[in-house]
């Protein structure tokens, strides 16, 4: 009888998980996809104005970072100390460029180091923990990078923060006006995604999905969980640091309280809105997520209460994030 | 060749053209105790090479545990494992596998949400020169092996008939496909020895006996022994040559089909004492 079903083309997402893929072979946008993105690059450039120039360089600021975020839910492991890695980049760029006086390029690969360096030397530690056990280490760390930061005034300003941190300098380009910047937080978006895309189409990618998808499979089959999860972590890790180095160097100010767990979880919630299976779902989070603070600026408690029941609903009826509904009405379409 | 071993497995080294003797893998006084309970109690037993053998015994006998020792996911209490004459006792299954001894799962354990295709990958993952952190740059050494892995992945997915099944998800198969996909994955890693745990489970008769013939196709394409334990006992007679039996942690026979077949204390094990059967 299971025979005869199997004669049958199987059914695409016929138990209770779908058994939907958007991952490791790279799924081209297609046409439609590209000029889609297209003008949403051009949006800010047609309306010119301030305050949409600000959102669009939060929302490829936020993209980069939550893509950095689900390679390593996609290895299967949440860590609620991203925004804390955003931030240890963050110190370390403005470290470089203003207090060293480096080039702003070597600020920013130095970010990249840095909190690479600090979630695989946290990850070679706390790696053995699976799930909860993981999550809530990372919140402990994450509070522990808010602390150093706050209480080594000498050299992090304390409370007080960070003010008049330079813009970014690049051979001699000063990305100070917004446009400028926007120009250079999307080239920067658009090489971070078409890092990962390659990434997820490499044998790497692979073992990072199938570590995600089957921790038992995987280590018996020679993918090793635990390294494969330290890869994982520690280039996640990398480029929240590159976020963190555009944040600093755009905002041109950055305090202890910029990094804390909240903003951790307000990351997650945009990786789970926009599809955390999903490269583009990093993309369509930060692209939803980001503008809707500035919707509810005026009453700060229904801001968190959408959060929350946004998430919740999420969760409910669209496990897979916007991304996963797009690729479901794909499959539906094709079948 | 130096053979010091019964007669029948002497033909069988002497089939195994290049082995020097050694059975490939030998499991020495191996006992896993859970607390008070042995679950596993000075287990010795060996596999020589493009040899099938069978690991059968009631419910609870410790079958798995011994699987879960060899394979490094349980550390044993005592004993040893030598595969081709490594120590490789304690050694974490991502370890042993790229040593040579891969296994699969009681349940069916694919990668749901990926392709056939892909779930094969995944196999031969392990089999790519280099760690992860390597995995990412592309030479032009890499991009040979991978083509490498390609060809055997399409090899392997012609062997197994899931060919037609290349692009589906593997959550989308049928159930005794998800069967054969979970054994073709191990079998992907490029083993010396592959050990299945209930591979026929669940299965109806065309499909074990599809499972079989799968099975000889796979030693047929690429040297290797098979360790399996079953519960269906027409599955284990018609492909083993040789068959441990396990009662409550403890060896209590060994032998070809035949001979297990009429072994009392087999018999006594699986039906009962004759004499005073008053439970």
């Amino acid at each position: 009888m299971e025979m005869n079903k199997a004669v049958l083309p199987a059914v695409q997402g016929s138990g209770a998980r779908p058994t939907i893929r958007g991952a490791a072979a790279p799924r081209p946008l297609g046409p439609l996809g590209y000029g889609l993105l297209a003008v949403l690059v051009a949006v800010p450039f047609f309306l010119n104005k301030t305050f949409t120039y600000h959102l669009a360089i939060f929302v490829c600021i936020n993209a980069i970072i939550v893509v950095s975020l689900s390679l390593l839910a996609r290895a299967g492991q949440v860590s609620l100390c991203h925004g804390a890695l955003v931030g240890v980049g963050a110190y370390i760029s403005v470290a470089c460029v203003k207090g060293l006086g480096l080039p702003f390029l070597v600020g920013a690969g130095a970010a990249m180091l840095s909190a690479g360096v600090v979630a695989f030397l946290l990850g070679l530690v706390v790696l053995r923990l699976q799930g909860v056990y993981f999550v809530l280490i990372t919140f402990a760390f994450s509070e522990l990078v808010r602390l150093v930061l706050l209480e080594w005034v000498d050299v992090t300003g304390g409370a007080n923060g960070v003010t008049s941190i330079p813009p970014p300098s690049i051979a001699g380009l000063v990305f100070l006006d917004k446009p400028a910047f926007y120009a250079l937080a999307v080239v920067v978006l658009l090489a971070v995604l078409v890092f990962f895309r390659m990434f997820y189409a490499s044998p790497a990618g692979e073992a990072v999905d199938a570590v995600g998808e089957n921790p038992a499979l995987a280590e018996s089959s020679g993918i090793g969980v635990r390294r494969t999860q330290l890869f994982a972590f520690t280039v996640a890790s990398a480029f929240a640091g590159l976020g963190g180095s555009l944040l600093a160097h755009y905002l041109g100010y950055i305090s202890p309280e910029s990094f804390n767990m909240h903003y951790s979880v307000a990351l997650i919630v945009m990786m789970v809105v926009g599809g955390r299976k999903y490269l583009i779902g990093g993309l369509i989070g930060a692209l939803v997520m980001t503008p809707l603070p500035e919707l509810f600026r005026g009453a700060v408690q229904t801001q968190d209460i959408f959060y929350g029941v946004a998430l919740i609903l999420m969760l409910r009826f669209m496990p897979q994030g916007l991304a996963g509904v797009r690729m479901t009405w794909k499959r539906k379409k094709a079948a | 060749m130096n053979e010091h071993r019964s007669g029948q497995e002497m033909a069988r080294q002497a089939r195994a053209a290049d082995c020097s003797g050694d059975p490939l893998l030998r499991v020495e006084g191996l006992s896993k105790r859970f607390g008070g309970l042995k679950a596993v109690n000075d287990l010795s037993l060996h596999v020589a090479h493009d040899e099938v053998v069978g690991l059968i015994g009631p419910n609870g006998a410790g079958k798995s545990t011994a699987f879960n020792l060899i394979s490094g996911t349980l550390v044993p209490t005592a004993g040893r494992v030598m595969l081709a004459g490594e120590d490789i006792t304690g050694k974490p299954p991502n370890v042993v596998v790229r040593r040579g001894l891969a296994r699969t799962f009681q349940s069916t354990s694919v990668y749901p949400a990926a392709t056939v295709q892909q779930n094969l990958l995944r196999g031969a993952l392990s089999t790519l020169p280099g760690s992860i952190w390597t995995h990412v740059c592309t030479t032009t050494a890499r991009r040979a092996a991978l083509r490498r892995v390609a060809r055997d992945v399409d090899e392997i997915l012609a062997l197994s008939g899931l060919g037609p099944f290349r692009d589906t998800a593997a959550g989308g198969l049928a159930y005794g496909h998800q069967k054969l996909l979970g054994v073709s994955i191990g079998f992907a890693t490029q083993p010396k020895i592959l050990l299945l745990d209930e591979p026929a489970a669940g299965l109806n008769g065309e499909e074990c006996a599809e499972l079989g013939r799968l099975l000889l196709r796979l030693q047929a394409h690429r040297r290797m022994s098979v360790l399996f334990v079953e519960h269906h006992m027409d599955v284990v007679m018609a492909l083993c040559q040789r068959i441990y039996v396990l009662v409550q942690g403890q060896k209590i026979a060994e032998g070809t089909p035949q001979q297990i077949q009429a072994n009392p204390a087999v018999i006594e094990a699986y039906l009962g004492a004759p004499d005073h059967a008053d439970a």
